[in-house]
């Protein structure tokens, strides 16, 4: 799945560390999570999307 | 500015070399042990001395799961969540735990040459830390509000329990043809836990 994570992120000048604490998450998820080779599930989805201000689909997309 | 650092940088040189250095410290503690056990039977040594060597070989082995608790950690994420720490403190107490049953019971049996009902509940002690230490981990998983480091240590136990599987079969028809000596069956726990490590890495590996 792609996502506009990376961009939304440096939108708001975060840091990876910045997106996780904000997300109660490690780096490391956020890493694989930006780079698309973790799907979240759909609680951390919503909770991105609301983090963000946006609906899940405007976050992530089919490949 | 998006930042590029991540913990996937960073090299695991490191990591695979302390955790190859802590596998052969532990190679090298249990065959010390083994031939210093074998030795002192021989000279029907005192038991105080027993104990001793005992107490030395659980000490090598506390700083050894200390040691690689950290590297395993090195490997893993710079933040450990409060979960993960929780699991370390509880991991580690219940170890230390472990290493004073096993000096007590060994001590206390060998000492005044217990038997029968006694001699059953001292051989079970030293394990109820490690039980308590498995169930440790299953409340880790219970606890980890991060569901990317639950998959990964989820994965990693199932990796290590793969490769304990492995081992054990192996090992058990190079026993059975007599081709090696036998190993006694609570060793399937530490074995577990040292293949959590690389365990973890395959895991980790596909996210790099």
């Amino acid at each position: 799945m792609k996502n506009r994570l990376k961009v939304l992120r440096a939108e708001r000048d975060w840091s990876q560390a910045d997106l996780a604490e904000r997300l109660d998450v490690s780096r490391q998820s956020v890493n694989a999570l930006e780079t698309g080779k973790y799907d979240p599930s759909l609680p951390l989805a919503f909770k991105i999307a609301k983090l963000f201000g946006l609906a899940i689909e405007q976050i992530f997309q089919e490949d | 500015m998006i930042a590029t650092k991540n913990d996937f940088d960073r090299p695991t040189r490191r990591f695979t070399g302390g955790y190859l250095l802590g596998l052969g410290g532990l190679g090298l503690a249990s065959a010390a042990f083994v031939a210093a056990c074998s030795y002192l039977k021989r000279q029907h040594a005192d038991t105080i001395v027993l104990v001793g060597v005992a107490a030395a070989y659980g000490l090598v082995i506390l700083a050894l799961t200390t040691y690689c608790s950290r590297m395993v950690r090195r490997a893993g994420r710079l933040n450990p969540s409060a979960a993960a720490k929780r699991y370390r403190m509880r991991f580690m107490v219940a170890i230390t735990v472990y290493v004073v049953a096993l000096i007590g019971s060994l001590s206390a049996v060998i000492q005044y040459h217990l038997i029968g009902l006694v001699a059953y509940v001292l051989a079970i002690t030293p394990a109820l830390p490690l039980l308590a230490a498995i169930a440790s981990m299953g409340v880790y998983l219970h606890e980890e509000t991060d569901e990317f480091e639950r998959a990964m240590q989820a994965e990693a136990a199932l990796w290590a329990s793969g490769g304990l599987l492995a081992v054990e079969t192996v090992w058990g028809f190079l026993e059975l043809f007599g081709l090696v000596p036998h190993i006694q069956t609570w060793w399937a726990f530490a074995i577990w836990c040292f293949l959590l490590a690389p365990g973890r890495l395959l895991a980790l590996r596909r996210y790099r």
